[in-house]
């Protein structure tokens, strides 16, 4: 749905050391910084796609290319094979936008004015518009406030109205960047159970998501690219990223009379990388042991191999990475 | 400063704004007046000064540079709100007044640059034939300025009690200075209440000492009584400047709008 | 898709809408017209020699010529007649400030649309500026409702000229806005000079000698003329109806200039990624 393939991009920058009479009368010196390196993926119809990055990664740069607010200097990108530079009006109408969220609503009008305004834009209109804002609010949540003036609202119902704005004419393909900035844990659980369960089970759209947090994306992302410095660095599902860094898989067991056990027999099970063990003063022993890349510890055939060389076992468990472990792995400098 | 160093067309447009908003009005002045002030009689008998030009371009310079200084101060307030630095900077004043203090330093100090650019750039279209008295045009111009802030502190409160505070502050000032205080004509030409209140207006006053000492060549010595209306009525407007911003800004803390625009 | 027109009337709408929830300032646009002719009536009067108690035939005749130039064309303070224009532009800069002007450029309609549709909410309240002034002439210069038709469809034409050419000239202002940070430097050299070698409020032949060149090809000069001439008989430029000629001729121009300045401005925008940076 859509397909993004090199794509670069650098801006020219002002910078603010200039003196005082140098910013009144001359010429201010600049820099140019490049926002996108070599930006290549694409989304599969009907996919949710993550774009994760830390701050200035690029993922704003790369939506704003997709939704035709942006020029790239170079590479392509389509959007239901419509080229975003040569058919921009093509791609605008299958596209539902949400960029800076709460600012990108009229805060004079009221919810159901922006709703209405927004959807004749798309061509939206008569009854069919009148049912299709009844439905938004229904799915956004804000039925019994449509009629209030937005800069009465709060953050996370300025959001929501927002993206009800993006939905408004059954966009095929909704880009929300960074959509829970700002909003408190509870809004922000609300809004992805927003996202997961009424969004995609009733529109059936296709998402880009930007955001850096992490928990958000591994919770609603069917793929996730990671973008550092311009450049998609990993792509795959959230656990294929977590099994991208090293550490995969790491038991810790805490166990009597292991002082004299030889510990080869544990490393010679399928999948176990390392295992190390110290003496606790108690008298009984830590024995941890991590698995190879991409692979799990076969709990169970340790445990039955400690047991059965007299290994009594007190304290287990495991831990796995996180995505935010391979993330800050990926995006190290 | 800083802030304002970053828009250089600002700069450039104050400096011009004399020129523009008053040229038209010396021309207008020429038009009724005739090119060779063959229609000068009743004028000069109504204003008591032959110099039509002058009595039209000296004041209403002042008038339309001064009130920028009444948006400046006001717009500092709304966009320090705008950007969100204004709790912060609250947070940060000894005395909150010093915001509206430090904006007008900041303003005051191209105000003056500005204001004699006005004059010279208009003698381009008209000849102004200016007859000043320097140390009786230096003190018009100070207590001018002096009440101006005055006044641009109490309109700035303004800002935050009204969101869209600018529209009201700019329909006060315009309604009390070009046309109460008479920057463009002798209030003589009010029936007598009207000029009982502009006279109570120190602009009407200051609007008289600068024609006086700019256009007339009158001395500090003669203006001595209207020197001192001026310092007392100014100095009253800072009083209330300075309790109006303090009550707003109270109010604006016990209603949460502070950060509100 | 709806024709573009259709849109521009709705983006007008909403401007309505967003412009009513400024109170004041709804007011005070809605007003300000007849709040910036006063001190210029009073000038006109002190001029004369006359006072509010006692105005004569000169008097009247010399605020008759300042009242239907202004009505015509003249901006001063913040009594517009012209916002057409600077409304455009500063329509822009406050959605560009609000953020809403990304969101607007996603909708898939021209942008030009858009930004036309803020030019039709202006041009109405110009519409009615120049309406009510012209009721108020009538009650403070009786001799204005009296004039033949053929004038009043010079008035007309003239002042729906002044529109057209306001909004073409608005297409330009508003990508001046979107393009330069403080647009006002645009103002200054278009926006000024249009006001002031206009005429409106005075007599062409009376400037210096290159500003009287300058304002003979301002195309606004002839408008207001033509204007004044609908209503109280006197014009000194050209023919009323070539006057209305050159007005819709300046129009034409300025908004295939329009078009294309906005058109390359926003295309530029689109490449630095200016549009959301205030």
């Amino acid at each position: 749905m859509i397909e993004v393939k090199n794509l670069r991009k650098e801006f020219k920058q002002n910078r603010a050391d200039a003196g005082l009479l140098r910013m009144l009368f001359g010429r201010v010196p600049s820099e140019t910084v490049t926002a996108l390196e070599d930006v290549t993926f694409n989304v599969e119809e009907g996919e949710f796609y993550s774009l994760l990055g830390r701050n200035g990664a690029g993922k704003t740069t790369t939506i704003k290319v997709i939704c035709t607010l942006l020029l790239a200097d170079s590479g392509t990108v389509t959007v239901g094979g419509h080229d975003v530079e040569r058919e921009s009006s093509s791609v605008r109408a299958m596209l539902g936008v949400s960029i800076r969220g709460e600012r990108s609503v009229y805060w004079r009008l009221s919810g159901r004015q922006n709703l209405a305004y927004f959807g004749r834009l798309y061509d939206v209109k008569g009854a069919a518009l009148r049912n299709r804002i009844e439905e938004i609010g229904e799915i956004v949540g804000l039925s019994e406030r449509l009629d209030d003036y937005v800069e009465r609202y709060s953050m996370g119902m300025k959001q929501r109205l927002a993206i009800g704005c993006a939905l408004i004419h059954r966009p095929r393909v909704l880009l929300l960047d960074e959509p829970t900035i700002g909003l408190d844990a509870a809004s922000a659980r609300d809004f992805r159970d927003f996202i997961s369960h009424e969004l995609r089970a009733r529109e059936n759209v296709t998402i880009l998501y930007t955001t850096h947090y992490m928990h958000e994306a591994e919770e609603m992302s069917d793929r996730i690219g990671i973008v550092n410095h311009g450049r998609i660095v990993a792509e795959g599902t959230p656990s294929k990223i977590i099994g991208m860094v090293p550490g995969n898989s790491v038991v810790t067991i805490d166990a009597k009379n292991a002082v004299n056990i030889d510990l080869s027999t544990l490393s010679a099970l399928d999948s176990i990388e390392r295992v190390h063990a110290e003496s606790l003063d108690s008298g009984s022993s830590k024995i941890r042991i991590e698995a190879v890349v991409g692979t799990e510890v076969p709990v169970a055939d340790v445990v039955h191999r400690l047991t059965s060389l007299g290994a009594e076992i007190g304290n287990l468990s495991v831990s796995r990475p996180t995505l935010e472990d391979a993330f800050l792995r990926l995006t190290a400098d | 400063m800083l802030v304002q160093s970053r828009a250089r067309s600002w700069f450039i447009t104050a400096s011009s704004t004399g020129f523009f908003f008053v040229a038209p009005l010396v021309l207008m002045g020429k038009t009724i007046i005739g090119e060779k002030g063959e229609r000068l009689g009743p004028f000069s008998e109504l204003s008591g000064y032959d110099n039509y030009t002058g009595y039209l371009a000296v004041p209403l310079c002042f008038a339309f540079l001064t009130n920028s200084a009444y948006s400046w101060i006001g717009q500092r307030i709304r966009s320090e709100q705008q950007s969100g630095t204004l709790e912060r900077l609250l947070i940060s004043l000894k005395y909150p007044i010093s915001l509206l203090l430090g904006g007008a330093w900041a303003h005051i100090s191209f105000l003056l640059f500005f204001i004699v650019v006005g004059i010279a750039s208009l003698s381009l279209i008209a000849d102004l034939d200016l007859n000043i008295d320097w140390p009786a045009a230096i003190v018009s111009g100070l207590l001018h300025l002096y009440a101006v802030y005055g006044f641009a502190f109490i309109l700035s409160s303004l800002f935050l009690w009204i969101r869209d505070a600018f529209i009201v502050q700019q329909s006060i000032s315009y309604f009390v200075i070009p046309i109460l205080a008479g920057a463009g004509f002798p209030i003589a030409i009010f029936p007598g209440w009207l000029q009982a209140v502009s006279k109570a207006i120190p602009f009407t006053w200051a609007f008289d000492v600068e024609r006086a000492s700019m256009l007339a060549h009158t001395p500090v010595s003669e203006l001595w009584d209207e020197f001192v209306i001026l310092f007392v009525m100014s100095s009253v407007m800072w009083i209330i400047g300075y309790w109006m911003f303090n009550v707003t800004l109270k109010r604006a803390k016990r209603t949460g709008s502070l950060g509100l625009y | 898709m709806s024709s573009n027109l259709a849109i521009a009337m709705h983006v007008a709408k909403k401007e309505l809408r967003v412009q009513i929830g400024y109170r004041n300032k709804f007011i005070a646009d809605v007003l300000s017209h007849v709040i910036g002719i006063v001190p210029i009536l009073l000038i006109t009067l002190a001029l004369s020699g006359s006072s509010l108690n006692d105005i004569d035939g000169i008097t009247r005749a010399n605020a008759l010529f300042v009242f239907l130039g202004y009505a015509a064309f003249m901006a001063f303070g913040f009594g517009t007649p012209i916002m057409i224009y600077t409304g455009m532009a500063w329509g822009i800069s406050e959605e560009l400030q609000t953020g809403t002007i990304e969101r607007n450029f996603l909708a898939p309609v021209s942008r030009h649309t858009i930004v036309a549709g803020i030019g039709i909410y202006y041009a109405c309240l110009y519409a009615f500026h120049v309406t009510t002034l012209m009721i108020l002439a009538f009650f403070l210069f009786p001799s204005t409702a009296e004039i033949p038709v053929g004038n009043l469809a010079v008035a007309g034409t003239a002042a729906l000229g002044l529109i057209a050419l306001s909004a073409g000239l608005g297409l330009s202002s508003a990508a001046m806005f979107l393009m330069i940070r403080d647009g006002s430097l645009f103002l200054l050299f278009v926006h000024r000079p249009f006001m002031i070698l206009s005429g409106a409020i005075f007599l062409i032949e009376l400037l210096p000698g290159p500003l009287k060149l300058i304002a003979l090809v301002n195309p606004v000069a002839y408008g207001v003329d033509a204007f004044r001439w609908a209503f109280s008989g006197h014009g000194t430029l050209e023919d009323p109806w070539l006057e209305v000629g050159i007005v819709w001729a300046g129009a034409l121009v300025a908004a295939i200039v329009g078009v294309i300045v906005l058109g390359r401005v926003i295309r530029r925008q689109s490449r630095t990624g200016e549009l959301s940076r205030i």
